[in-house]
């Protein structure tokens, strides 16, 4: 049985001289689950130039990591960047719209810089969405503050002064790991959890945009039941059962 | 004389318009002077006369003799460097 340390080691190895990689593959090779396969390059990171990227793509970051497919660094990008188009057209003039952290809701965010004809603000712990939100001259940007990992996101764990003093009429733009009709709305990342469920508490209108691979799996921190989402925006490869279990449970799912 | 890049996306028109803002920037930086428009995939045929290149975020026909570059990085950030490059040695022709 290979040790934790020796399939890093290969991990290490196997990214550096294939420059990219998907999490999915990564996880099919070393015959490991995809949440330790993100707890592996999570640890990689620390020490070497690995950097998970948008849309569950692994890199091997130099001067010129530019020079990547993108295709390849992105696991089901055009149905993401479909998902992300429709829940644009769901924002209304004047709203208030938090920006679940995920790199669906993060494209959801980035074309909303390119809405011209009506303004809003959004909320959101990515430095780096806001960077992009900042130069539309539509939308105010808010960002969440705490602790930045990654050079780019923020855990807004302990200065949550924003959900404190606000109302209570958000559109959350929100994605997940894990989408079960049983289990629930399942998140990886346990220290965005709690900001997740700050984010719902404040919301009326919640959009969860998860692409179809997400259905039928559960990770480890369970963000909420799918009672609490007004709508599921996915894609044409969902299993028709879901979409019935969904709409049981009183969530409008849209297939784009 | 300057170069007409059209740049089309799927549904929304929003989509286009971060890109084409990317697209400006970029070139500004190199001083290449661009002009783009925007469009819907499925407006591409009918208005694609007249550009040098289309760039889009999803899949387009009906290009004719235009060159098509199909990028998603500048909306994922990744691989943003080798687009722009692409770009540039389409326009220089």
């Amino acid at each position: 049985m290979e040790t934790r340390k020796e399939r890093l080691e290969r991990l290490r190895t196997k990214i550096r001289v294939e420059r990219q990689a998907t999490i999915d593959e990564l996880a099919r090779f070393f015959n490991v689950s995809t949440a330790t396969i993100r707890r592996d390059i999570k640890a990689l990171e620390v020490e070497t130039p690995v950097v998970q990227t948008v849309g569950g793509g692994v890199l091997y970051q130099t001067e010129h990591s530019g020079a990547v497919d993108p295709r390849a660094g992105a696991h089901a990008i055009q149905e993401k960047i479909r998902i992300a188009e429709y829940c644009t057209e769901l924002v209304h003039d004047k709203d208030d719209i938090l920006i679940g952290p995920g790199s669906t809701t993060f494209l959801t965010g980035k074309i909303l810089s390119g809405i011209t004809d009506r303004s809003f603000r959004i909320i959101t712990n990515s430095l780096e969405l806001a960077i992009e939100t900042s130069v539309a001259p539509n939308v105010r940007t808010v960002i969440l503050g705490g602790e930045v990992f990654n050079r780019h996101s923020v855990y807004p764990d302990r200065h949550l002064e924003y959900f404190a003093g606000c109302h209570n009429e958000h559109m959350l733009i929100m994605s997940a790991d894990g989408v079960d009709p049983d289990i629930g709305v399942t998140m990886f990342e346990s220290r965005l959890v709690e900001t997740v469920r700050r984010m719902i508490a404040v919301s009326d209108r919640i959009v969860l945009a998860a692409d179809s691979s997400k259905f039928g799996r559960a990770t480890y921190n369970r963000v909420c039941g799918l009672d609490a989402i007004s709508m599921v925006v996915t894609d044409h490869n969902i299993d028709d059962a879901y979409i019935s279990r969904l709409e049981e449970q009183g969530c409008r799912v849209e297939i784009v | 004389m300057k170069k007409r890049i059209l740049v089309a996306c799927g549904t929304a028109i929003a989509t286009s318009t971060v890109v084409a803002r990317k697209i400006e920037e970029e070139m500004a930086k190199r001083g290449i002077q661009v002009d783009t428009t925007q469009c819907k995939a499925s407006e591409v045929p009918s208005k694609v006369e007249g550009h040098d290149l289309v760039v889009t975020t999803t899949f387009v026909s009906g290009t004719g003799d235009v060159p098509v570059i199909h990028s998603v990085s500048f909306l994922t950030g990744v691989g943003i460097e080798k687009d722009i490059e692409t770009i540039v040695e389409h326009l220089k022709d």
